[in-house]
This record gives C-alpha cells, sequence and structure tokens, in this order.
C-alpha cells in the first residue's frame, strides 16, 4: 500500500512539473486520476523512493513511467530475442521442408495418375492444387542472383577508370600521378582502399 | 566559390518539444485503424483519417538506469539525441531489414500508443514489414500485438506494394523499391504483387552512407572534424547524383576542368579563433621591450667597465707611487713598507704591477674597438730552436711551452690560408665562368643546361632507388644486401664471396684487391647507407634551384612553366583538383613554418571536396562490382524479373515504373534508371518511369489510403483467428496473406 502511495505521489509530482511548463493543455490534469500501471518490473520501487525534479530535457521524454492503458496487464515479454542468422536458419529449415512436402506431394499426383497407388477422388483434387497453395516463394528465393556482367575496373583512390594495377599493393590505378599517392600509402591504408571493393587481405 | 556550401551546424535531429505527457489526442471516429510505417531506420505512424503521419521518428530506442539519480529511463526516437547515456544504449529493433529486437518493438508501439493518446485497447492496426518476411518475425509481431495489447486485428502488407498502390492504385506497373537496406523490383499486374518473381538484393541507403563515409575518410585521413554517419547521409541525400552514363562521366572527369566543375565544396562547421594569437603591434611592443632591456644591460655594463677601468688606474698610479720609494728608500725600509701595503715582497709587487698594467691596456684597447688578434703581430719563439743542451731548466720549460703556442699558431694560420685559397679559387671560378658567359655564350648555356638536366635525373635516379630499396625483394635492395656482405667479409681471405663481383677482376692479387685506391671506391660505404640523408638531399635541392635560377635569367627557352615545381603542379593538377578543388592549398607550407595558421587556412582545412563520389555512390545500386559485390545491378535484377513474364505483360509492366522508397530521393534516379533499363525493353512496348516527390510517405500513405478504402475489407488477422489457430495454422493456411498480392 505503501508502495501504491508513492508512486501516486511520484506521478502527481511528475505531472505537476509538466502542467506547469504547459498548462494550457487540459490532458495533464487528466493523468493524474489515472491510476498507474501495474508494472511487473521490480525496478519501479527504486525508482519512486526519492522522486526527483528532471533536471535534463531528455527526462521530459521519458516514459518508463507513463501509465499505458492500453496494454494488458499481464502481458510480461521473458521470450529471448533470436538474432538475425537463427531467425534465417528457422527460414531455411521450413524452405527444406516445404520443398520436401511440394516434391513428395507431386511424386504422389503422378503415382496415382500412373495408377500405381490409389488415392480418393478427394485426394486427388487435393494434391492437384497443391502447387498453388504452397508458397515456394520465401526470404532466399527473392535473394537476386550474381551478376555475369565483368566487373567495372577503377581506379581506387579516384574512382576514374583504372588502365593498371600496381602490382606491390593490389590497388588498380588510372595515370601516373595515382601512382605517385599509392608509393606514399602505408600498408593499413592500401587495406582500407583495398576493404572498398572488399578485395583486403582477410587473416583468418 | 561557386559550389561551396556549408554543412549545417546541428544535424541531429531535434525532437519536436511534444512529449509524451502533453501529445495532444486526435478526436478520431471510433475504430479508424492506426497506420504504422514500421522502417528499418524511420518509423512513421498515424492514425488511417490523416493526410501524412504526425509521427516519424528514428526507429531506435534505448532504456537504461540514469547513474546519478538511479531512475530507470525509457526514451525513443530522436529524443535519444538529447541525452548521452541514452544516445551510447540505444537500440534498433531491426536486423537487416527484419525485426529481431521484440523488447525494442514493443517499446516503440508503447511510445506510438503514448504519442496517439491511446487510452482503450488499440483499434485495429495496419503495420509494413518486409518483402517476403519470414514467419517467425511475424508471428512474434501478432503475438505482441495480439497478447500485449489486445489488438482486434491485424494487417500486414509489404511498404512498396502500399507504396504503388498510393499512386497508381490498383494498376500494373514495377516497383523499383530502394530503402535502407535492400533494394527489391516487384512486378504488380493489377494491383497485386507477385512475389514468386520478385527479386532483392541488400544494397541500399546505409550501405551507400557507409561506403561514402569511408571514401571521405580515406580521401581526407587528416580532416580535422569527425564526419558522422548522420552528416554522411546528409551529404548522400543532397549532393550525391546519378550520372546518366557512368563510364562517360569518369571518362570526362579525367580533364580537370570538367572535374573542377562537378566540384561540390563542403564547409564543416570550425572556429576560427587562433589560439593565444597574438597580434602585430603586440608583437612589435614585445620586441621593443626585448631591445630596451638589452640596451639598459648594455650600458650598464659598459658603466661598470668604466668603473673599473677607473679604479685600475687608481691602483696603478698607487703602486706606482710605491715603487718610486725604492730609490729614496733603503731596501730594507722600502720591503716593509711594501709588506705594510700587502705584497709577500717585492716581487710579488712587480708582478701585480705588470698585470693590473695588461688588463688596463686590453680593456683600453676593447673600449677603442680594437681587434686584439688581428693586431698581434707574430709572436716570438726564441727558445724553440735552440738546442735542449744549452738550455737551463727554467728555459727548457718556457721552451716546451712555446713550442705548445707555436703549433696552435701555425696551425691558426694554415687553416686561415686555405681559406683564402678557397674564396680565391671560388672567385676564379666565378671569373671564368663570367669569361666563358661573355665570350662563349652558346657553349656556357649549353653547359649550364647539361648541368641542370644531369642533376635532374640524378635527382630522379635517387628518388627511384629509395623507392626500390623499400621493397627488401627489389633488384636494388638485393645488391644492396651482397655488397654489405661483401664489406663485411673483407678481412677474411677465404670467404665465399672473394670470388664473386666487385672483386672478381682483382683475383690474381687476393690479399689486396686494391680497394680505395680509386675514389670511387669508397661510394660503395654511401650506396649501402640506407638511412634518409635528407641534409644531401637539401643541398642537392638548393644547388638545382640555384641552376634553375640561372637557366630563367639567361635561357630564352626556359620558362617559369619549366620549372620542377610548376611542373610537378602541372602534373599533379587532376590530383589537386580531385583533392583540394584546384591548387594544393599546402604547398607552401613547409615555408611558412607551422604556426602560420590563418583563418583562412583552418577554413580551408574544414573543407571536404565531393566530386567523382557523388556519382561513385550512387552507381553501386548499378555496378555492384564497384562496392566490390557479385550481386546483380538493379538492370540485370529487372532483367531477371522480367524473364518468366509475356511480352504482353512485360509491357504492361514497364509502362509503369514506379520509383520508391527512402534511398529513391537522390538526385536524378528517375533520368537514369530510364537511360539504363531502355535498351532492355522490348520494341513496341510503352516504357515510363515514375518517381513521387517524397518517396519517403508513399508508403505510409498508401497503408492509410488501403486502410480507409474498401479494399481494406479482406487481408485482416483478427484476435479470435489468433486465439483459435495459433501462429502456426495461421501461417500454413495463408491467412497473413495481404489483399495487394496474388
Amino acid at each position: 500500500m505503501l508502495l501504491y502511495f508513492t508512486i501516486l505521489a511520484h506521478h502527481i509530482f511528475f505531472s505537476l512539473i509538466v502542467y506547469r511548463l504547459d498548462s494550457h493543455d487540459p490532458r495533464s490534469y487528466k493523468k493524474e486520476q489515472m491510476p498507474p500501471r501495474k508494472k511487473p518490473r521490480q525496478s519501479s520501487a527504486s525508482t519512486s523512493s526519492t522522486p526527483q525534479p528532471p533536471d535534463k530535457v531528455v527526462d521530459y521524454y521519458n516514459f518508463y513511467d507513463a501509465p499505458r492503458p492500453f496494454k494488458n496487464p499481464q502481458w510480461h515479454n521473458n521470450k529471448r530475442n533470436k538474432i538475425f542468422k537463427q531467425v534465417m536458419a528457422i527460414e531455411r529449415e521450413r524452405e527444406r521442408s516445404a520443398l520436401e512436402a511440394f516434391k513428395s506431394a507431386k511424386q504422389r499426383l503422378a503415382d496415382a495418375r500412373n495408377g500405381e497407388v490409389e488415392v480418393s477422388a478427394e485426394e486427388l483434387q487435393q494434391l492437384e492444387q497443391l502447387p498453388e497453395s504452397l508458397n515456394l516463394t520465401n526470404w532466399f528465393t527473392i535473394e537476386c542472383p550474381p551478376s555475369l556482367l565483368p566487373p567495372a575496373k577503377l581506379c581506387d583512390i579516384t574512382g576514374l577508370a583504372a588502365n593498371y594495377t600496381d602490382p606491390r599493393t593490389r590497388l588498380r590505378y588510372n595515370s601516373l600521378q595515382v601512382y605517385d599517392v599509392i608509393k606514399t600509402l602505408q600498408p593499413s591504408s592500401v587495406q582500407q582502399l583495398l576493404a572498398i571493393r572488399r578485395s583486403e587481405t582477410v587473416l583468418r | 566559390m561557386t559550389n561551396l556550401f556549408a554543412l549545417p551546424e546541428q544535424l541531429k535531429v531535434i525532437p519536436d518539444g511534444s512529449d509524451i505527457v502533453n501529445s495532444v489526442k486526435r478526436q478520431v471516429a471510433p475504430n479508424t485503424p492506426i497506420v504504422i510505417d514500421n522502417g528499418t531506420t524511420q518509423l512513421r505512424a498515424d492514425y488511417a483519417d490523416a493526410q501524412s503521419p504526425s509521427l516519424v521518428v528514428r526507429n531506435e530506442g534505448s532504456r537504461y538506469k540514469e547513474r546519478r539519480t538511479n531512475r530507470n529511463m525509457m526514451v525513443y526516437g530522436d529524443a535519444l539525441e538529447l541525452d548521452s547515456a541514452s544516445k551510447t544504449q540505444s537500440k534498433i529493433p531491426h536486423e537487416q531489414g527484419i525485426v529481431t529486437s521484440w523488447d525494442m518493438m514493443e517499446h516503440a508501439l508503447d511510445w506510438t500508443f503514448l504519442r496517439l493518446g491511446l487510452e482503450t485497447t488499440p483499434p485495429p492496426i495496419v503495420m509494413s514489414e518486409p518483402l517476403c518476411n519470414p514467419p517467425y518475425p511475424r508471428s512474434q509481431m501478432s503475438e505482441l500485438l495480439f497478447e500485449a495489447y489486445s489488438t482486434p486485428k491485424v494487417s500486414y502488407g509489404v511498404d512498396s506494394l502500399y507504396s504503388f498502390y498510393n499512386s497508381h492504385h490498383m494498376s500494373d506497373g514495377l516497383i523499383i523499391n530502394t530503402s535502407a537496406n535492400t533494394t527489391s523490383v516487384v512486378p504488380v499486374l493489377d494491383g497485386r504483387g507477385i512475389f514468386s518473381t520478385c527479386k532483392r538484393v541488400s544494397w541500399g541507403g546505409i550501405q551507400a552512407t557507409d561506403l561514402l563515409l569511408r571514401l571521405i575518410q580515406l580521401k581526407y585521413p587528416a580532416f580535422p572534424a569527425k564526419v558522422t554517419p548522420i552528416q554522411a547521409n546528409h551529404l548522400l541525400t543532397n549532393y550525391c547524383t546519378y550520372a546518366d552514363d557512368y563510364s562517360e562521366f569518369i571518362k570526362s572527369m579525367e580533364d580537370p576542368d570538367q572535374l573542377k566543375k562537378a566540384d561540390c565544396v563542403i564547409q564543416f562547421p570550425y572556429n576560427a579563433t587562433i589560439p593565444e594569437g597574438k597580434s602585430a603591434e603586440e608583437l612589435e611592443r614585445q620586441a621593443e621591450k626585448k631591445r630596451e632591456a638589452g640596451r639598459r644591460l648594455q650600458e650598464q655594463a659598459a658603466k661598470t667597465r668604466v668603473e673599473k677601468l677607473v679604479s685600475k688606474e687608481a691602483e696603478v698610479k698607487w703602486m706606482e707611487q710605491l715603487r718610486e720609494k725604492k730609490n729614496t728608500l733603503d731596501p730594507k725600509a722600502y720591503l716593509r713598507k711594501v709588506q705594510e701595503e700587502g705584497f709577500d715582497d717585492e716581487k710579488d709587487l712587480e708582478n701585480f704591477y705588470k698585470q693590473t698594467l695588461k688588463t688596463l691596456r686590453k680593456a683600453r684597447e676593447r673600449d677603442l674597438g680594437v681587434d686584439e688578434a688581428a693586431e698581434k703581430e707574430e709572436p716570438k719563439f726564441t727558445l724553440v730552436d735552440i738546442p735542449d743542451v744549452q738550455l737551463n731548466e727554467e728555459e727548457l720549460k718556457e721552451k716546451k711551452r712555446q713550442k705548445l703556442l707555436k703549433a696552435g699558431y701555425d696551425a691558426r694560420m694554415r687553416a686561415k690560408e686555405e681559406k683564402e685559397a678557397e674564396a680565391n679559387k671560388i672567385a676564379e671560378k666565378a671569373r671564368q665562368d663570367a669569361y666563358e658567359k661573355e665570350h662563349y655564350f652558346d657553349r656556357w648555356l649549353q653547359k649550364l643546361r647539361d648541368d641542370y638536366n644531369q642533376a635532374v635525373s640524378r635527382q630522379k635516379d635517387k628518388e627511384r632507388m629509395k623507392y626500390a630499396l623499400a621493397d627488401r625483394k627489389s633488384a636494388a635492395a638485393q645488391n644492396r644486401m651482397r655488397n654489405i656482405a661483401d664489406l663485411a667479409n673483407e678481412g677474411k681471405a677465404e670467404g665465399p664471396s672473394q670470388k664473386r663481383g666487385r672483386k672478381r677482376k682483382d683475383e690474381k692479387d687476393a690479399d689486396d684487391d686494391n680497394f680505395g685506391a680509386k675514389d670511387s671506391d669508397w661510394k660503395i660505404y654511401k650506396d649501402i647507407k640506407n638511412e634518409n640523408d635528407s641534409e644531401d638531399e637539401e643541398e642537392e635541392a638548393a644547388q638545382l634551384d640555384e641552376l634553375e635560377a640561372k637557366l630563367l635569367e639567361n635561357d630564352a627557352q626556359f620558362t617559369l612553366q619549366d620549372t620542377r615545381q610548376s611542373k610537378l603542379k602541372a602534373q599533379r593538377r587532376l590530383l589537386n583538383t580531385f583533392y583540394y578543388g584546384g591548387d594544393d592549398p599546402y604547398d607552401n607550407e613547409e615555408e611558412e613554418g607551422e604556426h602560420a595558421e590563418t583563418p583562412e587556412q583552418i577554413k580551408l582545412s574544414h573543407q571536404l571536396h565531393l566530386n567523382i563520389e557523388r556519382c561513385r555512390v550512387p552507381e553501386v545500386l548499378f555496378q555492384p562490382s564497384i562496392a566490390g559485390s557479385d550481386k546483380a545491378g538493379l538492370v540485370e535484377m529487372v532483367n531477371h524479373v522480367l524473364k518468366s513474364f509475356s511480352d504482353h505483360d512485360k509491357s504492361r509492366l514497364l509502362g509503369n515504373v514506379h520509383l520508391t522508397g527512402g534511398y529513391a530521393g537522390i538526385s536524378n534516379f528517375d533520368n537514369k534508371v530510364y537511360k539504363a533499363l531502355s535498351p532492355i525493353v522490348p520494341v513496341g512496348s510503352a516504357f515510363k518511369v515514375t518517381r513521387t516527390p517524397d518517396p519517403r510517405y508513399d508508403a505510409w500513405k498508401g497503408m492509410a489510403k488501403w486502410a480507409r478504402a474498401s479494399e481494406g475489407v479482406e487481408g485482416w488477422v483478427t484476435k479470435e483467428m489468433w486465439d483459435e489457430e495459433g501462429p502456426d495454422r495461421l501461417e500454413a493456411r495463408g491467412a497473413y496473406r495481404h489483399a495487394l498480392t496474388w
């Protein structure tokens, strides 16, 4: 109960400050009437014990303590996030099983048509519709295949057309004056320049 | 300079000042859907009845604990910029285009609903998702929306399709959507996207910004200001452009004048005040003060000198008086008198008297400005030539002293003579030169030219050698190593190197190879010395400058354009234009010294020159190999998409090529696409490329339009369906399939 009051006190305090700042807004009254959101987070106790006036501009944008009447009070997300790689692994697996299902259905359809296996009329109809209902398009199938055109050879320093390649640094260059620049380069900047077109030396 | 642009001092996005609590709730009809365009970099949201979204923020949030007050903080969007703690601990919900960070997504939704002033459970939600979003993130999003917010129904759709729907309603066309992370091509027939044939590459605004940033950093490694990604993005969207034909463009850029025309100068903010700068007057005053002090010191020294002189003179007078008494007094009384005055005996007095006289004379001479050394005649070394036997002990000592003095004197004389001889020689040479110049001018000039050319080629050789030695495996470096080994083996008669190289000639004389007999032999030590002998170089450069000056004066054919400096300038003109938009402002830096930083120079040093990069970065979309990617370019992508359609459908698609996405705002994109795609358009086919003025909000507007319109009836998943069937079945039966797709 004490905790409840302290939270309430905090909210009144906070909204009063806000009210002072923007007294034309009638809604700031309304806010303090609303019961605070029941939060599953334990940390709220420590914060409300010593309410302090916001001293930084960013504090006005802090919505940690703002009541959320639109939210399910029972909701508590305790799931761990899957990183991109894991999501892709799941997608990969889905792609594989979808392909397999498609192949086996096709096989079964062929067998049924040849009369090797007997299927009911209902199932035959289902099998015939399968290619349309099975969605084989996924994250990977829309990835564009590699280019078939020869890669452009451009000067690594200037971006002009490259007529030459320096055998020592493997940098491409446009003319003698660019070569003079290449001669002065440190190995690290040579690698950075090569990294622009992903041709740097990678140590594994 | 015509194309000088200032970079805004504040490139941060500053929140508009309306925070959560003060957000003004708009009156909307009940059940008006909330439309959320959940982009990788930008979140746009509002109720569907708005013309354009009122909430447009960076899609990035931060949850942290304030260190000092121990308060829990939760900030979303542009307000992140307000505090360093929120900035450093910020996270984005997306990873490579799909949502992976669900707690951050929850904060984003919390924030959105708070800002929209939502007080009950949310209305239906229209949400955007990436092309071919995997089922996992979709089910996670549904769980969040249905379980955490109890949304009655949800619809997911692809942003590019919505954008197309906004401009062209339910017609045919080809969408080229280039957004933050990806670029995709989606064919649309009868207003419905055909996903089975669409294509995507991982190149978008983020990658282009990164490339531009890296190019800038490599072009100006010593740039005084730190270029941030936000600034780089500003440069990309404002100054980069598509070249109609890139190969033609870079060919034209090889001309420095054309390059200068394309040059964009970006002035970064700088602080022009020179730290602890002193004005000229102040410096003058200081110097005056110093001079004054010096003068005073000199005066003081002269004064003390005079005083000393006076006292010394008094002393001499007093001693002379004392000595005069010798004649009047008897020896004993005189000795007593002398001892009374503080001397040991008569001899002591005499010594002291002589010494004082000597110092007095010297001081007078100095006052008169007479150089004692020059004045001095040749000292007499009387005892040096007398044999020792004829001398007593004291004289022997004196002889030894004289010998030493004589040696020193002789050495001085010799040096003097040599100096004179040298001066004579130079004078003689100059005279000879002048004589030759006067009488045989042509020959003289030819010789001068030859000398100059030789010196230039020598310098070039030296530079080449220096570069060759930098590589351990070069022939020059190997040769040097061999020479070192040879020299080290010199002492050992049976060294293996005896049989090699230089020594082969003198093999008959194995013990003595006559090394050093010729002056050129010693050059080898100079050759193996690897250090930069900058002194030598400076000397040679000075010599070359002298020759150049002479040639400029006398040779009519040798003009200012022929000097080394201007030749170098002409040679580096293209690169100087590339780096500095003209001449190298740091060319004369060495002469001025490092303290000569004027405000003008500081201003120049804070300037970025964008010229070739302006087209090089956007061009990657069409030629990914520029950025080292083996992926297909946009034209190939469109080809891939088109090849599965009939000629009739191709014409339907190409008749309406729609450009959209956050990265599509770069200037000349529509023209470039038109020019690039023209060759692959079948003969007789319709072909049109359109781009909306602000492609950023297209998708949101389309979503809102769809949500308001009659088409928006189908394509929803309700909470009842979710509760009953669960994510897997919904996915399996294609319940999420959007109305705008086939």
